[in-house]
């Protein structure tokens, strides 16, 4: 039998319901942060600072990162399953798929640690 | 973005770099087709979400839908670009 082994939940219903998710958590703080710059149209540095200093926003922040890393995996290999096959790339399909999704982790592994520096470093 | 997103946290001379920056036009272009397909994927997941939940589940509805969407993002694209301008 041949097994899912490069998506997330190795299983179609869970990536399913993550991509969800995270879609969620991904909206309601896109709307957070574009609610502050409504909020304050005239950003200075102390403001911008103090939203993402509070420790709930941390917390939000981290929470978000995570689920972007989630969604955007979920979504690459989804791209990459249904467009990067023997059909369209011939017999290196495999190959050349796997390089992607190679670069891909690699990719969301810099934006979660930098990510991750960025909220909660100093 | 996500240089950016150091820069303008780390000091308040970086948040005045960014804001440097961000007056530069090919920059603001950059920021304003970022948002843009940020602003349509934003749009479009909640549409999917809303299908999923089995709110227009016809060929006509899927159509309004669509059409709405679209509508929406637009409306929301050309709102971002005032507001980078």
């Amino acid at each position: 039998m041949v097994m899912n082994v490069t998506n997330l939940g190795r299983s179609g219903l869970s990536d399913w319901i993550v991509q969800r998710f995270s879609a969620i958590i991904l909206a309601a703080y896109s709307l957070c942060i574009l609610a502050s710059f409504a909020m304050n149209p005239d950003m200075d540095f102390e403001t911008w600072s103090s939203i993402f200093d509070k420790n709930a926003m941390r917390l939000f922040s981290l929470i978000t990162l995570l689920a972007l890393c989630a969604h955007a995996w979920i979504g690459m290999w989804t791209i990459s399953t249904d467009y990067m096959t023997s059909l369209q790339l011939g017999k290196s399909a495999t190959f050349f798929r796997i390089m992607f999704q190679a670069g891909c982790v690699l990719l969301i592994a810099v934006y979660l640690l930098w990510g991750i520096q960025i909220f909660w470093g100093n | 973005m996500l240089y950016l997103l150091e820069l303008s946290l780390q000091s308040e001379s970086g948040f005045a770099l960014v804001q440097e920056l961000l007056s530069n036009v090919l920059i603001k272009f950059i920021a304003w087709a970022v948002l843009a397909g940020l602003l349509y994927h934003l749009i479009a997941g909640m549409k999917h979400l809303l299908m999923d939940l089995g709110f227009g589940e016809t060929l006509r509805g899927g159509f309004v839908g669509a059409c709405i969407t679209l509508a929406l993002s637009a409306a929301a694209i050309i709102v971002a670009g005032v507001w980078i301008w």
